[in-house]
């Protein structure tokens, strides 16, 4: 007891002192973890213990300083930063910053990993791991480009002894870490640093874009999807434009459209690049296609290809192409025009951006998937199918992603009603009629004009597609057809994909289609089902025997 | 933080320290603490223990000196017990149990007895065991993925781990002592977690992920005043039951994200692990308890004890806050010091 006594004193005022500490930890700067230590020291001693720590790392060689720099805001300040290294190899991911005033420690963060135990002894040699990279991408490395040999921390809480390289593939820059034992991927990922923006739509609505991140900016470039997706903002260049679609130019980052906090204002450019997406995912989730070509080539949407202003002295066919229309250009390239300026009409309508419609848009792409496919000839009734296939995913996109209804942003059966005010469209498929389009065979153009009327008599096939899903009766034959139902649309769409991708020759006839969508059908849904009957029913109606 | 086997060890050792702290706070409380309470004198120091036999009839009881000790059930001694090698005390006279009554002839030494009434002056307990329940709790998270608000919910069950406390008190009133304790309690939480991811591409579609974390650190201090009033069981065997205010600060790692995997068309996501962020706090609560001693000498002994204690603590591992039951039951055997 009397030793218990002596101890009394001095004991209480340490115990005073730790419980303190027991309670109310104050050193929330080294944060354990399982193998990595954060660090977070701010507070006069914890900065003071780091700093020490720091000298003792350095010494040891577990830290090695990269350098300092001067801090450019407030006088007298800079900043250090200290690579951890094991064994004389460099921790991938452990760092420490030290930011001093006056030579004073101020601050320290950072993230050390302990525990580490790997053999820094490389089984292969730069040149090998180079060589796996190189081999796994098609990429050719030069000799610039030397593997750095790190230690890797891994997700499951290890480490690996592994080469780190950064290779620029045709659509990627990939960081690779090669296992410098085994010469395995350790781990790879993509540097380009994809996100997700948001954009107002031309008619106001909020979208998610995919974006990338290069130099600070955010550019319209989707590499979330298999294709890459790039919009470019051409600025009204429409030399440089048209130069680009006769392939004297190529474009580059300088050119995509950009957005400075991915809060994104272009309406013309956000639609482009979100409905882009939209129906490539359409195209894959229906159909199970990847892209254009089966083969996901590269999408490019270009917006603003003149500049709104001008419109007023801009030549008519100019004025026709890149203001009041879209097109797709080939080699997966669209090009959606500019519209015209708040306040002007033409046909008694004012016209947005050509890319604010998303049946628009996927019409466009749908010329791309003709193109690698049935690649129907763009003249008479060739060319009239080729332009009811794109209003048919046209569309059926629209349907896919939006509400049924009347006005902007809704789905229905008329074709770019979301570009104009008040609304308006250019077509329709339900009554091809009501915009003095056949919607019948006997009444089919046979002149010269438009192609031999490809964007008329599209409304014959666009009519049977209708009926054979919503049935109804035509009203130039009276004939009446059940159609699948709003419900089983799915099924048509895919009669019609497969007919008119897999088997229409290019200068495919309305008859053709016809044979086309019936053996698709009984393929699909078997001979007698009520999809091969509205199928019949449907083009029987319009004429199309 | 991702969570790994290094931890635990840190955790050990962080834990260790506290738990030798904590016995010196005890101690040293205790020991003090003892120039505030009326001394008794150094025959009374000690473990509640059977009244010396007194060495003449006319030996008064020692001050202080409340009543004759006695194990309950057995039948009360006069003379008390004479240590070994004395003589027989000779009866006080006019004692009422003596009078008229030869002295009892010299018998053996009867064993130290258990008391209804404690003499000591305080005692002082170290004890090391383990956690063996603790309340789970649920915590939410909302963080941003896809440029959309994403879900975490997390149901944690906290594992069993090691204790280390001490108690130290001093007796004021009969068998009641007043003191206080200090617990460190270091667990493990296991969490299974829900979330909402949001697609990347479209607003308002959301892909459920579910799945398990575990490893997550928690490390429980409590701080308690207690009082506490002692029982005597048997001939060395005491209990104490105690129970009073505590407030108990806790530092755990909580959910603050879910991390997956997701691919191209990213209809479905695949959980693969959370990162988590150290949060601290703590709450009043309160916390009850028995420590049964078994004395090995007339200072020292050992025991165990079964403390249960609670409260609750708001956490804020993000901007959503989560409400939290510390404490739990502990049982826990060390040493104890009788003084």
């Amino acid at each position: 007891m009397r030793f218990v006594r002596r101890l009394a004193r001095p004991a209480l005022i340490v115990v005073a002192a730790l419980s303190a500490a027991i309670l109310f930890p104050a050193h929330p700067s080294a944060q354990a973890g399982s193998d990595r230590r954060a660090v977070a020291a701010s507070d006069a001693r914890d900065v003071r213990a780091w700093d020490t720590q720091i000298t003792r790392m350095l010494r040891g060689g577990q830290l090695r300083s990269r350098g300092e720099e001067a801090d450019l805001q407030l006088e007298g300040r800079s900043h250090e930063r200290l690579d951890q290294y094991h064994n004389g190899v460099k921790v991938f991911g452990g760092e420490l910053v030290r930011q001093a005033d006056g030579g004073q420690a101020v601050s320290v963060f950072g993230l050390l990993y302990t525990g580490i135990g790997v053999d820094v002894e490389p089984a292969l040699s730069p040149r090998d791991a180079a060589a796996i990279v190189a081999g796994m991408t098609g990429a050719t490395i030069g000799p610039e480009l030397a593997p750095e040999l790190v230690v890797l921390p891994t997700d499951a809480g290890g480490y690996v002894l592994a080469y780190r390289l950064r290779v620029l593939t045709a659509d990627d820059l990939t960081v690779f870490f090669i296992d410098a034992a085994t010469g395995g991927v350790a781990l790879r990922y993509s540097d380009l640093q994809t996100t997700i923006g948001t954009g107002q739509g031309v008619q106001n609505d909020t979208k998610k874009i995919s974006t990338t991140v290069r130099n600070g900016a955010y550019l319209a470039i989707d590499l979330m999807r298999p294709p890459a997706i790039y919009t470019y903002d051409l600025k009204g260049n429409l030399a440089r434009t048209q130069f680009y679609l006769n392939g004297l130019v190529t474009l580059n980052d300088s050119d995509v459209a950009a957005d400075a906090d991915n809060q994104w204002t272009d309406t013309a450019a956000v639609d482009a690049h979100a409905y882009a997406g939209w129906t490539y995912d359409y195209l894959y989730k229906r159909f199970n296609r990847q892209g254009l070509d089966n083969r996901n080539l590269t999408m490019t949407s270009i917006v603003h290809p003149v500049k709104r202003e001008d419109w007023a002295s801009v030549p008519s066919s100019v004025l026709n192409l890149y203001y009041l229309n879209a097109f797709y250009a080939g080699r997966g390239i669209m090009v959606y025009g500019e519209g015209l300026p708040p306040g002007v009409t033409v046909s008694g309508r004012q016209w947005n951006y050509f890319s604010g419609a998303l049946d628009v848009v996927a019409h466009e792409l749908a010329h791309g998937v003709t193109d690698y496919t049935s690649d129907l000839i763009y003249r008479n009734e060739s060319g009239a199918l080729n332009e009811a296939f794109s209003d048919i995913i046209g569309t059926s996109v629209e349907y896919f992603y939006q509400q049924a209804g009347a006005g902007y942003l809704k789905a229905d059966y008329l074709l770019g009603e979301d570009l104009t005010a008040p609304s308006g469209a250019f077509r329709s498929m339900a009554n091809p009629q009501a915009y003095d389009d056949p919607d019948h065979y006997s009444k089919r153009y046979t002149g010269t004009a438009d192609n031999g009327g490809v964007h008329s008599n599209s409304g014959i096939a666009n009519n049977a597609f209708y009926l054979a899903i919503e049935g109804g009766a035509n009203r130039t034959s009276g004939l009446p057809v059940q159609g699948v139902g709003a419900a089983n649309r799915e099924k048509i769409e895919k009669v019609f994909y497969r007919g008119f991708t897999q088997f229409l020759p290019a200068n495919a006839t309305f008859s053709m289609a016809r044979a086309a969508t019936l053996q698709a059908a009984r393929d699909l849904y078997g001979t007698g089902s009520d999809v091969e009957r509205a199928v019949e029913q449907a083009w029987t109606a319009v004429g199309v025997i | 933080m991702r969570r790994g086997p290094g931890h635990t060890v840190t955790r050990a050792r962080t834990v260790l320290r506290r738990a030798a702290v904590t016995a010196l706070v005890a101690i040293a409380v205790a020991v003090a603490a003892r120039p505030l309470i009326a001394q008794p004198s150094s025959q009374q120091a000690g473990r509640p223990q059977p009244q010396p036999a007194p060495k003449t009839a006319t030996n008064p009881a020692p001050p202080g000196a409340t009543a004759q000790p006695q194990t309950s059930g057995t039948k009360p001694q006069t003379g008390g017990a004479t240590p070994a090698g004395a003589q027989p005390a000779k009866p006080a006279a006019g004692s009422p149990q003596t009078k008229g009554v030869q002295a009892p002839p010299p018998r053996k030494p009867a064993p130290p007895r258990t008391s209804k009434v404690w003499k000591g002056r305080g005692f002082a307990v170290v004890s090391g065991g383990a956690q063996l329940a603790a309340p789970g709790y649920t915590s939410t998270a909302v963080f941003k993925v896809h440029a959309e608000n994403a879900t975490l919910t997390a149901n944690a069950t906290v594992g069993i781990g090691p204790a280390f406390g001490a108690r130290g008190g001093m007796r004021v009133w009969k068998n009641l002592a007043i003191g206080g304790g200090l617990e460190l309690t270091s667990t493990s939480q296991t969490l299974d977690v829900t979330g909402r991811l949001p697609h990347p591409f479209q607003f308002n579609q959301f892909r459920e992920v579910q799945g398990t974390a575990d490893g997550l650190g928690r490390t429980e201090t409590l701080a308690a005043l207690e009082l506490s009033w002692l029982i005597a069981l048997a001939r060395r065997v005491d209990m104490f039951v105690f129970a009073g205010p505590a407030y108990i600060s806790v530092r755990q790692d909580m959910a603050s994200r879910i991390q997956f995997t997701e691919s191209y068309p990213y209809e479905t996501a695949t959980f693969t692990g959370i990162e988590t962020t150290s949060v601290r706090g703590g709450g009043f609560g309160v916390t009850a308890g028995a420590d049964v001693s078994y004395l090995l000498t007339k200072h020292v002994g050992i025991g165990g004890q079964l403390r249960y204690s609670y409260a609750s603590a708001t956490l804020k591992p993000s901007e959503q806050p989560a409400k939290v039951g510390l404490g739990g039951l502990q049982a826990a055997f060390g040493a104890r010091i009788l003084f």
